[in-house]
């Protein structure tokens, strides 16, 4: 439960906020690369309560620009995209990627476009996706995903949005508790293919959770008995602010989850799937793409608003599904939806709760250190984001679980010894996702 | 379970007892300063440290001083523990550590506060670290202990103090001129404690550890003061309730909702004094570090808290 002005500190994104501000001073995935093609029509994007448009230049660079014109305010959402430039159709005036005005046709000389405030924003495309930074000053450095580095063929970045707060889509993510009951219609299913051995999580309800700080944010453990007396040992990685690896365990292949407010009431969802030793769709999860839209730009397009009210309610009824709604991603955003934003300050919380206790109090230190003027931890160079990945293992009971997460990361990290060399892309000539295309901040 | 090995009479109000494994299993073992409780007949538990070498798997050996004002607890364990006694226990839990990477340690026992620093002083010298014990009580007849006590050590140095001859301690004597990476530990009656913070109030806090035996070590659930910075008042918070119960009832608003220490809403900013954390919700660090408490379930180490309300 938390006090009216924490629940704000955590949810309200509008402009001026201090979680606005905080959320601004990280790289943010805003749209797929495959969402834009050179010369191609502008696509708007809202991000933080806030509205720009994207487009892809003739020669293939990314322009992440205010929607509003800097003339008269309209939008550049309607602007002719030629010649690496976006050229407003109101009066002409054009802006360059980088979002600098370069002319004026309504004004005898282009001697003020070097005035007009630049309105353009630093991106950088990896792993399929564009990232922009809206913050003040330089960007911070780009954390090195494992999934930044491979090739297109390898990653699969799908996007979606839902119509509720950023907040209780990250809490989801490290709810351990929720798995065997929202999702028990996957987790009982014998027909599904053991995927993260999410089964595991049957009849065992009450995880026992502890955690370990982290400079990225923290290491959440969920350890529950099984029969038999071994542990069925799941580990969540959070990485601050809206960022988890979850529910698989393998170091070749794996996936992330990505949360990025919209505004107040509208989430961006991203679903990063990825795979170093082949192609990645060939190797799918299947239980995450179940309900789920062919469209990896908004892969719940024909759902999101409508989720609340289309539950079988039948289908619930003949014993046939829990929830009424078909697959984790539905049943996950069915209840984000259902309160845009849920009353925190009246919440009876339990044990099985204390990861999202814990969330919350490490949000509310990281933006109370960022109002403080205080270097983000997350964004200290000497991370080693690469090696990140989720837990999903039985282990005998009584195992060190802390010693047992140490050993694989530093197992993973070892494996990337001669990373220069082990990452060439294929023979075939599949080429490489555009991977260092940073337009200059100031 | 355990039985009672020995029983032995230490002084008119103290008595020793050695507990052993029923089987032939071993102990769980201990570190110095730890202490176990006692399941007692009549209903009462009841926290007594271990006195013995910790390394000792096959008996716990612990000092009983009857107190006068005796709840129930130290009278039933006099009157009703025998040779062959069975006895249920807790294993072995410490909050109040030994850091033995200290380059040298001061240990200040008064009375019955003897028991924890004296596994201190056994592990310490074995270990052949560098240690002194200061033995504070009203007269020798009433200090346990002392003739084991005052046989010469090759690295630890003993001094008594005896209040009805001397007066009462210096404690400033005691704590300064210390190399720097010295731990001091104090073990007690309440008076005494107080006496000993004050003398070492300009040092940092890691090393400073105290233990408190008012009734129970790590008193959860009363018999603390509680200083309220803001609003210039001291509660003492009674026996068998919590601190939130303590300022409900003075009409001191704080949020609540689960009264276990797993959701957060109950929590308050402390100020000065060790917190006995209960909740599920602190790292250890942030335990250690005592800027924060929950006050539904968390009680104290000192004899009083200072929180920020």
């Amino acid at each position: 439960m938390l006090t009216a002005e924490q629940a704000r500190l955590l949810t309200d994104v509008s402009p001026g906020s201090a979680l606005n501000s905080y959320w601004k001073e990280h790289w943010i995935p805003a749209l797929r690369s495959a969402a834009l093609e050179s010369d191609g029509a502008p696509l708007r994007v809202e991000i933080l309560c806030e509205h720009y448009v994207a487009f892809r230049t003739t020669d293939g660079s990314v322009g992440f620009l205010n929607e509003a014109c800097p003339h008269r305010g309209i939008s550049l959402a309607l602007g002719r995209n030629e010649r690496n430039t976006l050229t407003c159709i109101f009066h002409g005036w054009q802006m360059n990627a980088d979002g600098n005005c370069i002319h004026m046709p309504t004004e005898k000389t282009d001697a003020q476009c070097a005035r007009v405030p630049r309105i353009g924003y630093a991106t950088r495309e990896a792993g399929g996706i564009i990232w922009v930074y809206l913050g003040k000053g330089t960007p911070p450095q780009f954390n090195d995903f494992a999934f930044t580095h491979l090739p297109s063929r390898h990653v699969r970045a799908r996007a979606s949005y839902n119509y509720s707060n950023w907040l209780q889509n990250v809490e989801t993510l490290l709810d351990s508790s929720h798995i065997a009951l929202l999702h028990h219609d996957t987790v009982y299913d014998k027909d599904t293919r053991k995927e993260g051995m999410m089964q595991l999580s049957a009849n065992n309800d009450v995880p026992r959770y502890s955690f370990e700080p982290k400079a990225y944010g923290f290491r959440s453990f969920a350890e529950r008995a099984q029969p038999g007396g071994n542990t069925y040992l799941r580990v969540t990685e959070y990485v601050a602010p809206g960022m988890a690896y979850i529910g698989t365990t393998s170091a070749e292949a794996a996936f992330v989850i990505m949360v990025v407010p919209v505004n107040n009431t509208k989430t961006l969802g991203w679903f990063v799937f990825w795979d170093e030793r082949g192609d990645i769709n060939e190797r799918l999860p299947a239980f995450l793409m179940i309900g789920t839209d062919e469209d990896d730009d908004d892969f719940v397009a024909s759902r999101a608003g409508k989720l609340v009210g289309s539950q079988d309610r039948e289908a619930m009824r003949r014993g046939e599904s829990w929830t009424g709604v078909t697959g984790v991603i539905l049943e996950d955003y069915i209840v984000a939806e259902s309160i845009p934003i849920p009353d925190r300050t009246r919440e009876f919380l339990g044990s099985g709760d204390l990861a999202i206790v814990r969330l919350r109090r490490e949000l509310l230190r990281r933006i109370e250190a960022h109002r403080e003027g205080k270097p983000l931890p997350e964004n200290a160079g000497n991370i080693d984001y690469r090696s990140l990945r989720s837990l999903a293992e039985v282990v005998p009971a009584g195992t060190d679980i802390r010693a047992f997460a140490d050993t694989k990361e530093e197992e993973r990290r070892r494996s990337f010894g001669g990373e220069a060399t082990a990452r060439k892309p294929g023979a075939s000539g599949v080429d490489p996702v555009r991977d260092v295309v940073e337009t200059a901040a100031e | 379970m355990v039985t009672v090995g020995s029983v032995k009479r230490e002084t008119d109000t103290v008595n020793s007892y050695e507990l052993r494994p029923i089987d032939d299993e071993l102990l769980p073992a201990f570190t110095p300063g730890a202490h176990i409780d006692l399941h007692l007949d009549n209903g009462l538990t009841r926290s007594y440290s271990l006195m013995n070498c910790s390394w000792e798997r096959d008996r716990y050996h612990l000092a009983v001083d009857r107190a006068a004002r005796s709840r129930g607890g130290s009278r039933w364990v006099h009157e009703n523990l025998r040779v062959g006694s069975r006895l249920l226990i807790s294993p072995p839990r410490n909050h109040f550590p030994l850091e033995v990477s200290a380059s040298h340690s001061v240990l200040i026992a008064g009375g019955i506060g003897i028991t924890p620093l004296l596994a201190m002083a056994r592990f310490l010298e074995r270990h052949q670290r560098s240690w002194e014990l200061h033995y504070c009580a009203r007269e020798p007849a009433r200090a346990a202990f002392l003739s084991e006590i005052s046989r010469p050590y090759e690295r630890g140095k003993v001094t008594m103090h005896f209040s009805d001859r001397e007066g009462l301690p210096n404690y400033d004597a005691m704590v300064c001129g210390k190399c720097l990476d010295t731990h001091f530990y104090c073990c007690g009656p309440a008076g005494m404690l107080d006496a000993f913070l004050r003398a070492t109030a300009t040092h940092a806090r890691q090393f400073i550890h105290i233990e408190c035996f008012t009734g129970s070590a790590g008193t959860v659930d009363g018999e603390f003061d509680l200083i309220l910075a803001e609003s210039h008042r001291t509660l003492r918070v009674r026996k068998g309730e919590t601190i939130l119960d303590r300022l409900l009832e003075e009409g001191i608003h704080v949020p609540s909702s689960c009264r276990e220490g797993v959701c957060g809403s109950c929590e308050v900013r402390l100020l000065a004094g060790r917190a006995d954390h209960r909740d599920m919700i602190l790292t250890e660090a942030e335990k250690a570090a005592n800027e924060t408490i929950f006050v539904c379930c968390s009680g104290s180490l000192d004899p009083s808290l200072t929180l920020k309300l």
